[in-house]
């Protein structure tokens, strides 16, 4: 049985999604940066304007799965590729800087944006913890999950900049995909 | 060249100025816009409430569209034509930070479009640098 699923990276401007597909696809990252102006100058020199494209794959006792990366912009402005790129997403990565509270209720607006758009299975990805500290780290995830509430979504800290820490992240929103294609009667049938 | 030395007052005018003139002097074009390539309108003649949407799908489109430019081994887009049931949206590069998009009715000359947007491009693109407010902060 082979499998290809769409994911969707979304997030607030400048919260690491052009990095951690970076990071985690096989394939060099296909891209559409463009310089920034304005105040978001002051953030960082690139920003993704169109819609970035990865891939990864897993084999495992002879099932392949394919995982179809796509990021798309984090400014509001650009919200109708958000509509775009997610027709037909099988699963949604939300990224959280855990190092910016004040990009938290954006986050929460990107998720809630796609949350209407497909029922599809959630990972809320919390970036830039800056601590090793288990209490710490827990603390952290406990605020971001009231501050960004997905219902149904799995929470986890990663570091997007990692390739290891970043696959294994869209690991977690690979399982929760193949469940959901377990309950799915109709592709039950199919198989 | 003189247009380092203007302020980004007197580039928004004079380029909303240059976008006009290239309506008068095409009929059939009915709006013009120079958008950044992140998505701001830099200056434009269209209807304000369609400004800064329009302004973030051509930069969106301009990006792919150097994607499309490298399918066909070049990575520099110049222009882009869309031609629906109305008429034409053309897309051209203005330098590599802008975008000029010119909107027009169905029988406009292809021929003469091109023709004007290459001196608009031309008197645009000494004007960008100072319709940037870089690094603000």
């Amino acid at each position: 049985m082979n499998y290809d699923f769409k994911v969707v990276v979304a997030g607030p401007f400048a919260s690491g999604k052009t990095t951690m597909i970076t990071a985690s696809s096989d394939d060099p990252l296909v891209g559409t940066e463009a310089p920034t102006s304005g105040d978001e100058a002051g953030v960082k020199a690139l920003t993704t304007v169109g819609v970035e494209f990865g891939s990864l794959s897993y084999e495992e006792d002879g099932e392949a799965v394919e995982l179809s990366l796509y990021g798309v912009p984090g400014q509001e402005r650009f919200s109708f590729m958000w509509d775009i790129v997610s027709v037909g997403m099988d699963g949604f990565f939300l990224l959280v800087d855990a190092s910016r509270p004040e990009t938290w209720t954006n986050s929460k607006a990107i998720g809630e944006y796609f949350a209407r758009l497909s029922r599809c299975p959630v990972v809320v990805g919390i970036n830039r913890v800056d601590t090793d500290d288990p209490a710490a780290v827990s603390r952290v995830v406990d605020e971001i999950r009231h501050a960004v509430s997905m219902p149904g979504a799995t929470y986890l800290t990663f570091d997007v900049m990692d390739r290891v820490s970043a696959q294994n992240a869209l690991m977690e929103l690979l399982l929760l995909m193949l469940e959901q294609e377990l309950r799915d009667p109709i592709l039950l049938e199919a198989s | 060249m003189t247009s380092q030395l203007i302020t980004r007052t007197e580039a928004q005018a004079e380029s909303g100025e240059i976008l006009a003139s290239l309506c008068t002097a095409l009929p059939l074009v009915s709006g013009a816009l120079l958008a950044s390539a992140d998505g701001h309108p830099l200056a434009s003649n269209l209807d304000s409430s369609r400004e800064k949407s329009s302004a973030a799908i051509v930069a969106s489109s301009f990006a792919l569209g150097q994607r499309l430019a490298e399918i066909g081994g070049s990575s520099e887009v110049q222009e882009m034509l869309v031609r629906h049931g109305d008429g034409y949206v053309a897309i051209y590069a203005v330098g590599s930070d802008a975008a000029l998009v010119v909107v027009t009715m169905q029988n406009v000359n292809l021929g003469m479009l091109k023709l004007k947007a290459a001196h608009t491009i031309s008197a645009l693109e000494p004007l960008v640098p100072a319709l940037f407010t870089r690094g603000v902060q």
